[in-house]
């Protein structure tokens, strides 16, 4: 990027001219390719380059967000003088000399996307459409994405901060369509990473094919699942889904700071029980949901969300904390620079517990394994939760028996989270994308396999 | 140095003629403006522009895009070797030529210059009316997590070596409130909105007040039975629920077997009841414009008469493919290819009001939200869907009803339906459907 740090003053003093207390400049530099296959054949490759600035402007506790993708300084101070027009403060405080933010990173990245040949990418997505294919005959169609960002960004304030981490990630996801008797059944896998391009040298593609198409298959055979309330046992990993909606929304400050979130007056309370310790950890060297700072330049942290069932922090940006009181937990961040940052989950998921999965299978008569899910959403000021099921067991006298389809389950956070009765061992992570108001960003849910004692499973009466 | 968008263009069509490739530039410049307040602070205040160029080379039947933010000569010459590189990896589908060159200039049709001049101090009024006009409307009101009044302005620029030179501007407004309101431990809150090119046609006032008298229906909910109800889809559901349908109408999903509409055309797949035309030309439809993603001018399509499907949503190249009408509704962003999407899709309203509607059998369970849409399957058009609603017995309210799910397939759910509403509500989807009384449906509840 071309903005120096003498212009990055200027902007920043500039912004200040309007009596804001406070100012911050994002700037970015993303690359980003994406590569499909579709019908056994490259479908689409698309690759480009976003490029833009970001300005923010605190008045105590509001605040003004303007962006641009004019990175010259006159650009860049038109969008100063643009967000300074839209109020006038009261404070003189003037710009501290930006002082560059030394860490050592501990992501590592071995390659850039530009050094992986588009060819070998377009191999591994060849093997991924061959196993989903080889899998069974009944798989009709095959679709598989390799997508690869190198994103840079740079973040200065008038508080002194100038701070600067360059990111990668990786990902490849497969759907797959089974066809038989008539019915049609979808299927999908999907690894990601905060990654160079060498992790792709890395995945299973035989195993990510066969794991979509084995979904697909399966629901082909399946009957819908039951309407009605019943335990439920959530297996481990992308399972975790489960906590990040009816929980970690909820800990954000975007909603506490408002005191609509249901968990705004819980801290330090008991809201769950004594099986449940959650954790959001940005420092995981090289997953999904990590960084090194946020994107306000803060150093990302490992946040105790509940220990023990007890409410232990909130998930605290920049604003957020202003609004609250709280310590920010280097928890602001954003999908690019035309969004305005905001308190965001980072990797969130259930500690392990002592339960292994065979015990809670056999203490159910009759209740559903949910083993592989899908999206969810959750609205944090009601507490009301969902998310969809990709593949689901009924388990009855203590057996995982036949599988189910076309479910999603729903609940509300608190009475949910007093429902969990037991966690398991088997602690696993995976790569996801959140959608909330700073955009689309980067997360790993998790979690072992859990026990809900009672759950609203969503089939059909 | 930073190129004008029409330096850009004619770059780009130079650096084509010298690599003797077919190309097109699409250039989209967007202004936007968002302001909401909480507890009458400004909470956010968002003024922004952009400016953002995709390439589309082709080559027979190769296909590369390739897009940037930066308009330096050496980021357009270095994108555009990028999207030729892209090229050679990608065979298309269909032929990705360009249609025959038209070029349609309309900067009037779907902008209102008097939005432009909306002064800011009007804007932000507004915006915190909502709060305060809320506030005012119930003393169950807790605070406004969720509000804006937000407009945009867009200029969309496409130009192609065939010779197409087409562009338009796009301005609209509108505004929303989500409340939450709260009596002892239950919290209710319901979502209203408006849009317009006409700032002076939304209303704050009537926006926060149907939004509180929602929120506050919902503080007695009770969660349903597990069963099967009688079910009305109202206005907003229901415009939800076709939202699910526009993927499968695409002629690329018929072609990619990603669609259960395939080898249905003329078939009575839905109720007789059931009309849908897609309008790119409603000019009171935010999604108006003159021309798709591709040049082709805009038009209005039937795609179901009368329950039978008369129309898949197409494109120049998969219409050619299929020797099907072009539809005019292909699609880009300056960072996607091309993709089939719906403009403004409107369903014949019916002749019965809301309340007949509910009076349609003893219990009558009418679904006002429908939270999400992880729960559907792209597929097989199943569903099962965090839902809200509104208990009706012998055509009265009797309670609000929540955290259920509402579980059924999307194609079955419109085969089924039995009567229409003359209801419909503001959208702010380009989708416009009144209410749908669907007959029986399952609930999965207490």
């Amino acid at each position: 990027m071309t903005v120096t740090q003498n212009i990055m003053e200027n902007i920043l003093s500039a912004a200040l001219e309007s009596g804001a207390d406070f100012a911050e400049l994002y700037l970015e530099n993303t690359y980003e390719s994406d590569i499909s296959l579709k019908s056994q054949k490259i479908s689409e490759a698309i690759s480009g380059r976003n490029l833009g600035a970001g300005l923010r402007l605190f008045y105590g506790n509001e605040s003004i967000y303007t962006y641009t993708n004019d990175l010259t300084e006159k650009g860049l101070l038109e969008a100063a003088q643009l967000a300074a027009a839209a109020k006038k403060g009261t404070s003189s405080t003037s710009i501290k000399n930006l002082s560059p933010y030394k860490y050592d990173s501990i992501h590592k990245y071995n390659a850039l996307p530009w050094d992986v040949p588009k060819e070998k990418k377009v191999s591994y997505l060849q093997q991924v459409d061959k196993a989903a294919r080889d899998f069974s005959n009944e798989i009709t169609q095959v679709t598989a994405r390799i997508n690869e960002v190198h994103k840079q960004v740079r973040i200065a304030n008038t508080e002194g901060l100038l701070a600067e981490e360059t990111r990668q990630y990786c990902y490849v996801v497969c759907s797959t369509v089974a066809e038989g008797n008539g019915l049609r059944e979808y299927g999908m896998a999907r690894e990601g990473s905060l990654a160079s391009s060498d992790y792709f040298e890395t995945l299973n593609y035989k195993k990510l094919g066969e794991d979509a198409a084995r979904t697909s298959v399966v629901n082909l055979k399946a009957n819908f699942a039951p309407a009605t309330e019943m335990p439920v046992v959530i297996a481990n990993g992308f399972g975790g889904v489960i906590f990040h909606e009816a929980c970690g929304h909820g800990l954000e400050t975007t909603t506490v700071a408002s005191g609509s979130s249901v968990f705004s007056d819980k801290l330090g309370q008991k809201i769950s029980n004594d099986c449940v310790t959650a954790i959001d950890d940005g420092t995981i060297p090289n997953i999904y949901g990590s960084l090194s700072i946020d994107d306000e330049g803060y150093p990302t942290q490992k946040t105790t969300l509940i220990e023990k069932g007890i409410l232990k922090s909130f998930i605290v940006d920049h604003m957020g904390a202003r609004k609250t009181g709280y310590k920010r937990t280097g928890s602001g961040r954003r999908q690019n620079y035309k969004f305005a940052p905001a308190s965001r989950m980072r990797n969130t998921y259930i500690d392990k517990g002592d339960s292994s999965l065979e015990e809670m299978i056999s203490d159910i008569d009759y209740g559903l394994f949910a083993k592989n899910m899908g999206g969810g959403s959750v609205n944090p000021s009601t507490g009301g939760f969902n998310f969809s099921l990709m593949e689901a067991n009924i388990i009855r006298n203590g057996r995982i028996e036949e599988p189910v389809k076309g479910a999603s389950l729903i609940g509300t956070g608190i009475d949910t989270l007093s429902k969990i009765v037991k966690v398991g061992r088997d602690l696993h992570l995976v790569y996801g994308h959140c959608g909330s108001i700073s955009g689309l960003v980067p997360t790993t849910v998790g979690q072992p396999a859990i026990l809900v004692s009672r759950m609203t499973v969503g089939g059909r009466a | 140095m930073s190129l004008s968008t029409e330096q850009s263009i004619e770059k780009v069509l130079d650096l084509a003629s010298q690599k003797k490739v077919s190309a097109e530039a699409l250039v989209i410049e967007t202004k936007k403006f968002n302001a909401s307040f909480q507890d009458q602070a400004l909470n956010d205040y968002e003024v922004t522009s952009s400016r953002s160029l995709g390439i589309r080379v082709v080559d027979g039947s190769h296909e590369g895009i390739s897009y940037t933010e930066s308009f330096s000569t050496e980021d357009i010459e270095s994108t555009f070797l990028e999207a030729q590189a892209n090229k050679n990896f990608v065979t298309s589908d269909c032929d990705p030529s360009f249609p025959e060159a038209k070029s349609i200039v309309n900067n009037m049709d779907f902008f209102n210059p008097q939005l432009s001049e909306v002064p800011v101090d009007l804007k932000l009024e507004f915006a915190k009316n909502l709060e305060t006009y809320a506030k005012a409307s119930s003393d169950k009101f807790h605070s406004l997590p969720w509000s804006a009044y937000a407009d945009i302005e867009a200029k969309v620029l496409l130009c192609n070596t065939s010779g197409t030179q087409s562009s338009y501007q796009t301005n609209s407004c509108h505004a929303y409130a989500y409340p939450l309101c709260v009596n002892g431990d239950k919290r209710g809150m319901a979502f209203a909105a408006e849009s317009s090119r006409n700032f002076y046609d939304l209303s704050a006032e009537r926006i926060a007040k149907k939004s509180i008298a929602d929120s506050v229906l919902k503080l007695e909910d009770t969660k349903p039975k597990s069963g099967k109800y009688s079910i009305v889809l109202q206005s907003k559901s229901a415009q939800t629920l076709l939202s699910l349908l526009v993927s499968h109408l695409s002629l690329k999903s018929i072609d990619q077997n990603l669609s259960a509409l395939k080898n249905k055309l003329n078939e009575q797949l839905f109720s007789e009841k059931f009309h849908l035309i897609d309008d790119a030309t409603y000019a009171e439809g935010m999604a108006a414009r003159p021309f798709d993603a591709e040049g082709t001018k805009s038009s209005k399509n039937t795609l179901i008469e009368d329950g039978i499907l008369k129309s898949y949503l197409t494109s120049f190249g998969y219409a050619n493919k299929y020797n099907l009408k072009n539809t005019g509704n292909a699609t880009r962003s300056t960072k996607s290819g091309i993709n089939i999407s719906s403009t403004n899709l409107l369903v014949r309203p019916g002749k019965l009001t809301f309340n007949e509607l509910v009076d349609l059998d003893s219990e009558v369970l009418v679904v006002d939200n429908l939270k999400g849409l992880s729960g559907v399957n792209p597929i097989s058009g199943d569903f099962s869907i965090e839902s809200e609603g509104l208990l009706y017995r012998q055509g009265q309210f009797h309670c609000a009803v929540s955290n259920f799910t509402l579980s059924g397939n999307i194609f079955e759910t419109l085969k089924n339906i039995e009567e229409l509403g003359n209801d419909v509500e503001p959208t702010i989807k380009n989708i416009y459907s009144p209410s749908m009384f669907v007959g029986k449906m399952s609930v999965a509840g207490a």
